[in-house]
C-alpha cells in the first residue's frame, strides 16, 4: 500500500492520536452506555466530553454544550432555533462554509434579509467593515467563522462579537476550523452560540461535534425525539443539554473524542505552533518561488504582534512588501502566543488548474490535498481568484513533518515545470 | 470493451467529471484516443507519468500511464450528450 502524505486536515484530521481508535473500538466492544440506564456508578462519556470541552472553551457550565454529529448539525440547530422571522436581518460574511450559507439561503427564501460581508484579500473579516455593516443593518443575528477554511486567516472573534452586541445582535461563532488549534474562549468573548466539530483539529472521530448556547438563551429544537428522560412529555425537556439532544448519540465516537481531548491536554498544541508554522512558511516561500499565487492567513495577521517579530516574514514580503506576517512565536517572557492564522494555505499554480494540480499530487506522488471551492464558494470573489476553478488547499497538522513538506515542495516543482503537459 | 463508471466527487463549480475503469493497457488506449481524433499529451517528468487527451468537442480524458483508471471531464453545457457518446465509443472498442 502507498504511504500517503495527508495534508487535508482542515477537512478531516489524520492521523489521530492512537488512543482515539482504541477508545472507539473499546466502546463498540463493550456494553452501551444506556445499558444500566445511566446510574451514578456508570461512566457517562458524554458528561466527560462536556467537562473537557468546557475547560477548553472556558465555560463554567458544561451543560450549555449540546453534543451531536458535527458543526453542520450545530449550525442548523442554532440558525433555525432562534425563531427568526420574515423581515429580520442577518449579517454574515463571504468566508462562510455552506453549513452556514445554505441554512441562511433557506431563511432568505422565507423572507429574511441576509447580508454577506466581503472579507479582505486574505480572507479575514475587517473589524471596521463589520462594525459599519452592523450599524447600517441593525441585524438581529450575526454569524461568522472564526477562521477561513480557504486561507486560514483567523478572525478577531472577541472584537467581532463585541461589535455585534453593541448593535443589539446575537452571535453565532463557527469554530469548526479553530477548535483544537487556536484558543476559543466563548464566555470571555461573550459569544451567544458556537458550533464546533470533533473531526478536525480536535483530532476526534468523524460524527462528533456540538453546539454551545450561552446561559439564558433557549433555542427551539427542530430535531425532536427520545431523550431517555421525561418520556411522558409531548415536547423536548427544557433543560440543557437534553433540550437539543434528541435520539441516541454517537457514543463510540465520543469515546474517541474524549481520548483525543485527554491526549491534547497532555500534549498541548502550543508546543507545536512554531514548528508547524515553520513548515507553512517554507511551503509558502517555495510556492512563491515557483510562481504560484498563494493565499494565506499569515498575511495581514496582526493579532499577534509579539510573535510576528519571531517569525520569518520573507514569504509575505515577497507576496506584498507592504504587509506583515504574523505567526506563533515566543515572546520576551518565553510565553507562546497564539497564531492569527491556521496551518492552512491555498494556491494556484501558473498555467495548471487546481484540479489537475491536486490530481497530479495524489496520483503521481501520493500526496493528498483538497481542491475546489472548499464548500466556501463566496470567498473567492474577495480573494481575486476565479470562483469557477477554486484553489488547491494544503492544511497541515501537528503530525505533519518537515520531510512531508520537503516531498510536497519537490512534487510541486515537478508539476510546475511541466505545465505544458497538463 | 466493458467498463465501470462512477461520478467523481469534488468541490468544483458545475463539475461533470467521471472515473472509468477500463480493460485496456495504457499505450493501446492512447493509440485508440489518437485514432478518435484526440490531442494526446504525455508527461513523463512526474514520478508516475500521466497523460491528458482532448477530444474534438472538449471532452478531456486524463490518467496515469500505468493504470487502467481514467478521469473524464465533460462540458457542463453538453455533459449528457458527451457522456453518452463517449461511453458508446468505449463500448465499441
Amino acid at each position: 500500500m502507498e504511504q500517503y502524505i495527508y495534508l487535508n486536515n482542515a477537512a478531516t484530521s489524520w492521523p489521530k492520536p492512537p488512543a482515539v481508535a482504541a477508545a472507539s473500538a473499546q466502546a463498540l466492544a463493550g456494553l452501551p452506555g444506556a445499558a444500566m440506564r445511566g446510574g451514578i456508578e456508570d461512566f457517562d462519556v458524554m458528561a466527560a466530553v462536556r467537562l473537557e470541552l468546557a475547560e477548553l472553551f472556558g465555560l463554567k457550565n458544561p451543560a450549555r454544550l449540546a453534543l451531536g454529529a458535527n458543526s453542520t448539525w450545530a449550525l442548523n440547530l442554532a440558525i433555525f432555533g432562534l425563531g427568526l422571522k420574515p423581515g429580520d436581518t442577518v449579517l454574515s460574511t463571504k468566508a462562510e462554509h455552506n453549513s452556514v450559507l445554505r441554512p441562511l439561503f433557506a431563511l432568505e427564501q422565507q423572507g429574511l434579509r441576509v447580508c454577506y460581508l466581503d472579507t479582505d484579500c486574505n480572507g479575514r473579516i475587517a473589524v471596521a467593515d463589520w462594525q459599519q455593516a452592523l450599524q447600517k443593518l441593525e441585524p438581529r443575528l450575526a454569524v461568522f467563522t472564526h477562521a477561513s477554511n480557504v486561507t486560514g486567516a483567523v478572525n478577531d472573534a472577541a472584537e467581532l462579537a463585541k461589535a455585534a452586541h453593541d448593535c443589539g445582535a446575537m452571535t453565532i461563532l463557527d469554530a469548526s476550523q479553530t477548535a483544537g488549534w487556536c484558543p476559543v474562549k466563548l464566555e470571555e468573548w461573550a459569544i451567544d452560540m458556537a458550533a464546533f466539530t470533533g473531526h478536525k483539529y480536535l483530532l476526534g472521530p468523524q460524527g462528533t461535534g456540538g453546539l454551545y448556547v450561552r446561559e439564558g438563551l433557549e433555542l427551539t429544537p427542530h430535531l425532536l425525539g427520545g431523550t431517555g428522560i421525561h418520556s411522558d412529555m409531548h415536547t423536548m425537556p427544557p433543560e440543557m443539554p437534553t433540550h437539543l439532544e434528541a435520539g441516541t448519540g454517537n457514543e463510540p465516537g465520543f469515546y474517541g473524542l474524549l481520548a483525543a481531548l485527554e491526549w491534547a491536554r497532555e500534549n498541548p498544541v502550543t508546543a507545536e505552533w512554531q514548528r508547524v508554522d515553520t513548515g507553512l512558511e517554507r511551503l509558502k516561500n517555495h510556492l512563491l518561488d515557483i510562481g504560484a499565487t498563494v493565499l494565506d492567513g499569515t498575511v495581514g495577521d496582526t493579532g499577534n504582534a509579539v510573535s510576528a517579530a519571531a517569525t520569518k516574514a520573507d514569504g509575505a514580503t515577497k507576496a506584498d512588501g507592504a504587509r506583515a506576517a504574523g505567526g506563533a512565536g515566543t515572546g520576551a517572557a518565553g510565553t507562546v502566543s497564539p497564531p492569527g492564522h491556521m496551518p492552512v494555505l491555498s494556491f494556484v499554480l501558473r498555467g495548471i488548474s487546481p484540479q489537475d494540480s491536486g490530481d497530479a499530487l495524489r496520483d503521481s506522488y501520493d500526496i493528498i490535498v483538497r481542491t475546489g471551492l472548499h464548500c466556501a464558494p463566496h470567498i473567492f470573489s474577495c480573494l481575486g481568484l476565479d470562483p469557477s476553478s477554486g484553489s488547491v488547499r494544503v492544511s497541515l497538522s501537528r503530525f505533519t513533518s518537515q520531510a512531508d513538506i520537503d516531498q510536497l515542495m519537490a512534487a510541486l516543482s515537478d508539476i510546475a515545470t511541466t505545465a505544458d503537459a497538463f | 470493451m466493458e467498463f465501470a463508471v462512477k461520478k467523481a466527487e469534488n468541490c468544483f463549480a458545475a463539475a461533470e467529471n467521471y472515473e472509468y475503469r477500463i480493460a485496456l493497457a495504457d499505450q493501446d488506449f492512447l493509440k485508440l484516443l489518437e485514432d478518435n481524433g484526440a490531442d494526446v499529451r504525455v508527461n513523463e517528468q512526474l514520478r508516475r507519468p500521466t497523460f491528458v487527451a482532448e477530444l474534438p468537442g472538449g471532452v478531456r480524458i486524463k490518467g496515469l500511464l500505468a493504470r487502467n483508471v481514467i478521469k473524464v471531464g465533460y462540458l457542463p453545457t453538453a455533459a449528457a450528450t458527451q457522456k453518452a457518446d463517449f461511453e458508446s465509443w468505449l463500448s465499441s472498442l
